[in-house]
Formats: C-alpha cells, structure tokens, sequence
C-alpha cells in the first residue's frame, strides 16, 4: 500500500496532466489541479527547513568537523526567518528594515563576490590549462579567443564581431541543438517511465 | 644547480601575481568611468522592437493594451551582470507606458525584482497597480506559469504588496497571455528554456531572454527556431539594450533626464502609496539613478581590458609550452 497508493496517483494525475492539455473539454480542470499543486509545494519547503535542520542538529550532537559552520547556519537561518516575519506583520517596525538591510548588504554582496571569484578562475584556468597541446585543442582555443575577441570588439577589430556571431550561430547552435534533443528525449523517457511505475526511485528506498 | 630557462619562467608566473594583475585590470577603467559603445546585434535589436511593436499596438487599442511580462529568474550571484537588463527592459517599458507585470522565478530574489522595479517605475512617476504590478514570487513557478494561460488572479488571488489581485486596475485588464506581448525571462539558469516549453509551446507567446554570457550558448537553438525572438547575452547584451534605451531617452525626453526626473514629482498630485516607492529625489539619489543608465556599459571597459589580458596570459602560457616541448624533444 505504501508504495501502490503513491504510484497509482503518479500514473492517474500523469495521465489527467497530459490529457488537459490534449482535450480542450478538460481545461477547466487545469485550475483545480495548479491550485493542488502550490498547496503540495508548499509542504516542500517545510520539509526542506526540517530536513536541513536535521542534518546540521546531527553534526552538533555529534561534534562533527566543522560545526562551527551549523551553528552558522543556523543563526542566519533563524535570524533571517525571524525579523522576516515580525517585519512582514509590522512593516513599520525596525525589523523590515533590517531584514532588507541584511538582505541588500550582505545576501547580494556575498553572492556576487562568489560568482565575481570566476574572474580570477578563469584567469588562472586560461593561463595554466588552455594549451595546443593536441589539433582539436588548438581548435577550442582559437575559438575561445576569436569569442572572446569578439564579445568586446571595437573599432578595427569588429571583424571579430561577425565572426563571433557565425561561430555562435552555426557550431554552437548545431552541438547544443543536439544536446538539447538528447535532454528532451531523456525528460519524455523518464516522464513516461515514472507514469507508468517503471522508474520509481522518486519514492525513496526501501519497502 | 639546475639552470631555469626563460620559457620555464613564462610558464610559472604565481597566481597572485595573475590575481593582482586582474584585479588592477578590471578595476581601473571601473574607476576611470570609461564606457564601452557598442554595436547592436540582430539578437537584441529583435527585444527592442518587439516592446515598439507593443507601443504601436497600444496607441491604438487604449481599452485593451498589451502589457508585458518580466520575470527577475536570477539569484543575487548573477546581479551584476543581469540587473542592467531587466533595468533596461523595465525602463524601455515605462518610456513608452506599456503595462508591466514582474515576479521572481527565485525565492531568495524577492527583495531584489521588487526593488529593480520599484527603482525604475519611480524615474518614470508609474503609478502602482495601474502602470506595473509587482506579484512576489509566485510558487510552484511552472504552476504559475501555466495558469497565465487561463487567468493569472485565480493563482496569485494577492501581489507582493498584499492587495487583491482582482482590486488591481492592470491585473484586470491584463492577466491572461492573451493580453501579454512580450515575456522577458532574465536568468544565470535554464529557466528560459522553461519559458519555451510552457508559454511559447502551450500558448504561442513570445519570448526573450536575457542570460549571463557563460549560459548564452544554450539558448542560440531557439533563436533560430523563433521559440524566442531575442536574447540579451552576458554584459554586452546588456550595453547594447543600455543604448537603445539611452537614445530613445534622449529622443523623448531630452539631453535633461536628471532635471526632468527631479521634477516629476513637483507637478503631480496623484498620492503615492509610499510603500511601493517615496516619491521624489535626493541629490545624490538622483546622480545614482543617473549613473545606473551607464552600468552595463561601463562595467564592458572592464571587460574589454580582462579579455585581452586572458588572450595574453593564454598567449604567454603557450608560448612557454611550445618553446619547453621544443627543448624537451632536442634532449
């Protein structure tokens, strides 16, 4: 029952999901079925909550390397989940303020310095590993240069404009349309097999 | 001793020396202001025309205008080189008064898309919940992204703000993907891709994109097939709508922008709800705004001087390589 009962509904709403879509008759039916869906999501973020809060309670209790980093985790989580609330019910409290202060500087600078640290990846990647070591690797890194050329020509160097562009638009476009085709026969196969019960990791393991 | 040759030396420069390098390389012409113009490829000329396009069509159906879809589908890590684009867009829109309709695909992006939009409705005076609304973020997204196709309010019954959708003047006339021309999904993600397989397979509607420069390979298959009209890629994507956008500004309003802006609120007595925005400027609110016009462009300069240094150290690293292998096989 515990593992019948979840995949007869993956297969009747897998089903019902494909037909209102397929059946202008059955439109109506689309509406009830979103809202189901944002109430069942929603249950997804209190079990992500309880779940990280379960996996840091264990590296505490079990004084793993690196607890400081859940004790980290957790003030911030709280803290954050706390003013966010008493500063939604009381916006003319100091607590909104502070939860958009918090979030404007220091959420937004700590994300984007991760993300500007590829600078300096790139800068080392480029220096150490882009070699010609082979014909098809020197391909890659003329490529990689005309592009790079390219995305910030000016003046004498548009030439590299057009070439980025035929570079972008005719193997770039060809290889990634064969992974995209790839991706979506995957998506459709997997689709169809957790339909019909065939792929059932989704329900976790053991009986 | 064993004698160190000089492609030995080329090929093992320490990386903080290569970090200090870049930084000074990416911070100089950052702090010097210098700008990047450039030109406008075919990808984002599509987006600028596609919201003219809606303009046009709005001149002419007042009672029933088109509006426009933007979806702030970034996390903060990509801001920099995202937030001149839905800056851009959002700004392009307001100019020619087309309605606008924002969420943020990303849960921890909620502060971020309301500010954007926020930040630029208040350049243009728009009037909440008639010129823009802004909906949050709307959760499961793909829920609500299919009932866009039936009727956006059955979903989000609230806004961001907390007000009835259904009390929303612009939501009442736009909230089906009939009454949307345009989605602009702005990502560092494959969300974009989710846009085509739900708004423009399910319901035909147009789409464009604006992604950071390392995802921009993906989506030129759907460029070619029209499942998106146009794409933004990386930070010049962004320069280029940054300049369409800056000649259009100056063909409506002027060489003043920053004095029009400071009085669009002198003359107005519509009451502001000031929980979306406070209306007016401060001085240096005011050369802020000003300055986030140049932000794609300018951070391009940086840009420019960092490519040629990577083209550099990827020139340097192989001529020490050849030169190595080259002593190598004589021995």
């Amino acid at each position: 029952m515990k593992r019948t009962l979840p995949l007869a509904l993956a297969f009747i709403f897998g089903i019902i999901g494909v037909c209102v879509q397929m059946v202008p008759a059955l439109k109506g039916l689309l509406d009830s079925m979103l809202d189901w869906m944002a109430i069942i999501a929603s249950f997804a973020l209190a079990i992500g909550i309880a779940s990280l809060t379960r996996h840091h309670m264990s590296k505490i209790r079990r004084k793993q390397k690196d607890v400081f980093y859940s004790y980290v985790t957790f003030v911030a989580m709280f803290f954050m989940m706390i003013i966010g609330l008493v500063g939604y019910f009381r916006p003319e409290s100091v607590f909104q303020q502070l939860f958009e202060n918090m979030y404007n500087y220091v959420r937004v600078p700590l994300d984007a310095t991760m993300f500007s640290l590829l600078a300096f990846y790139i800068t080392s990647a480029a220096y150490r590993a882009f070699r010609a070591r082979t014909w098809l690797a020197t391909i890659l890194l003329v490529s990689g240069v005309v592009v790079m050329i390219g995305r910030v020509a000016f003046g004498p160097l548009l030439f590299f404009d057009d070439l980025t562009a035929w570079l972008m638009n005719v193997p770039t476009t060809a290889a990634m349309r064969g992974v995209l085709i790839g991706v979506g026969l995957g998506i459709v196969a997997t689709s169809i097999k957790i339909v019909l019960g065939i792929e059932r990791s989704y329900l976790g393991g053991g009986e | 001793m064993m004698n160190t040759k000089w492609f030995d030396k080329l090929i093992s420069i320490e990386k903080k020396y290569l970090y200090l390098i870049m930084f000074i390389v990416v911070i100089i012409p950052f702090l010097l202001k210098m700008t990047y113009k450039p030109t406008v490829s075919p990808e984002v000329r599509n987006i600028y025309d596609e919201i003219e396009n809606i303009y046009q069509y709005n001149l002419s159906n007042t009672e029933q205008p088109m509006g426009l879809l933007v979806t702030f589908d970034y996390s903060p890590s990509t801001n920099a080189e995202l937030d001149p684009m839905t800056m851009s867009v959002l700004r392009h829109a307001f100019l020619r008064k087309v309605p606008v309709v924002t969420w943020t695909g990303f849960i921890d992006s909620i502060d971020l898309a309301r500010r954007v939009t926020a930040y630029i409705a208040k350049e243009f005076g728009a009037v909440y919940g008639e010129d823009f609304v802004f909906m949050g973020y709307p959760y499961p997204i793909n829920a609500a992204v299919i009932a866009f196709g039936t009727d956006i309010r059955a979903f989000l019954v609230k806004d961001y703000y907390g007000n009835l959708s259904t009390e929303l003047p612009l939501l009442n006339k736009i909230n089906n993907y009939k009454q949307i021309g345009l989605i602009v999904t702005v990502s560092g993600t494959s969300y974009p891709r989710f846009w085509v397989t739900y708004a423009n397979t399910l319901y035909g509607k147009k789409i464009a994109t604006g992604i950071t420069a390392v995802s921009a390979a993906e989506f030129y298959p759907f460029l070619q097939t029209k499942q998106m009209i146009g794409m933004m890629g990386g930070l010049r994507g962004a320069a280029e709508y940054e300049e369409l956008v800056g000649r259009l500004e100056e063909d409506l309003i002027g060489d003043d922008v920053a004095g029009h802006m400071a009085g669009l609120y002198d003359s107005r007595d519509i009451s502001y709800d000031s929980t979306v925005f406070e209306p007016g400027f401060e001085d240096e609110e005011l050369k802020e705004h000003m300055s986030s016009r140049f932000t794609a462009r300018r951070g391009m300069s940086s840009q420019v001087f960092s490519h040629f240094y990577v083209i550099l150290l990827i020139i340097v690293g192989n001529v020490g390589y050849f030169f190595k292998r080259k002593a190598e096989k004589k021995r």
